[in-house]
């Protein structure tokens, strides 16, 4: 947890300084990165809030437990399925879904389902608030349907290269 | 200056795959960024590809990736994932229009 604090804080140290620079240089260019900054920050505020919240409920409804039970190998076709559709509402980075699915793969899920599982969990539910206001609900709407198919052509055809 | 206007289709994907790719972004930061980039004048089937890859793909876990799951693995399922995302951003072109 520190680490991210120690990495967020030079981020925060390195705009700041950046934009030193820039007031000193470009003056009115100065006020308007503040106003920029200002207006983006209230904005993503909002957001953040309440896609944290769907993120947290999400967590706590589909345990890792219940999703290696569905997965396991004696699951037949039927894992792909699941794996091409739960992922999506699952929320994190993929540094958080790396171990979770190597679990899955010790408890005997197949290749094909953790490569269907990965490119899956890219349909990112939890934040279909924060697309639909950047991006707009046309582009979400078409972009989350085409992740299941996507997910299920780079299983199989993963699971084929693979196995080979 | 517009990257990836829709007559740039295919070299626009590529880049905004390659991007998505290097980049070292949180998926909850992808979307203010595209939609920041939308502003600007990238085209959407630029930004679906940048989305994706950007989401799937990263420089910067590979070597966890690799941990996890082995080497093959993982450079079998970041180069099948760039393939497939550049296919289906121009299946995203057509469905747009």
């Amino acid at each position: 947890m520190k680490k991210i604090y120690k990495e967020a804080l030079t981020y925060i140290l390195i705009g700041l300084a950046i934009w030193f620079l820039i007031f000193i240089f470009f003056p009115s260019k100065g006020l308007e990165v503040g106003r920029v900054a200002y207006n983006t920050f209230v904005q993503a505020v909002k957001i953040v809030i309440a896609v944290f919240l769907f993120i947290g409920l999400l967590q706590v409804w589909l345990s890792s437990e219940t999703l290696s039970k569905i997965m396991g190998k004696e699951a037949g076709w039927a894992k792909y399925v699941i794996s091409s559709t739960v992922p999506i509402f699952i929320g994190g980075s993929l540094f958080s879904i790396f171990p979770l699915l190597s679990a899955l793969l010790e408890k005997g899920a197949s290749l094909g389902a953790i490569l269907t599982f990965i490119t899956a969990w890219s349909g990112k539910a939890p934040l279909i608030p924060l697309e639909i206001h950047f991006l707009g609900l046309h582009f979400t709407i078409l972009r989350t349907i085409m992740v299941i198919p996507m997910a299920l052509i780079i299983g199989v055809v993963g699971e084929l290269i693979l196995e080979a | 200056m517009p990257i990836g206007l829709e007559g740039s289709g295919i070299i626009g994907i590529l880049i905004g795959e390659l991007v998505g790719a290097f980049a070292l972004v949180q998926p909850a930061a992808v979307f203010p960024f595209s939609g920041m980039l939308l502003n600007k004048g990238a085209s959407y089937t630029t930004i679906y590809a940048f989305v994706s890859t950007a989401i799937l793909i990263g420089i910067s876990t590979f070597p966890a990736e690799i941990k996890f799951f082995g080497k093959r693995f993982t450079i079998v399922r970041n180069l099948l994932t760039f393939f497939v995302v550049f296919i289906f951003s121009l299946f995203f072109q057509l469905f747009l229009k």
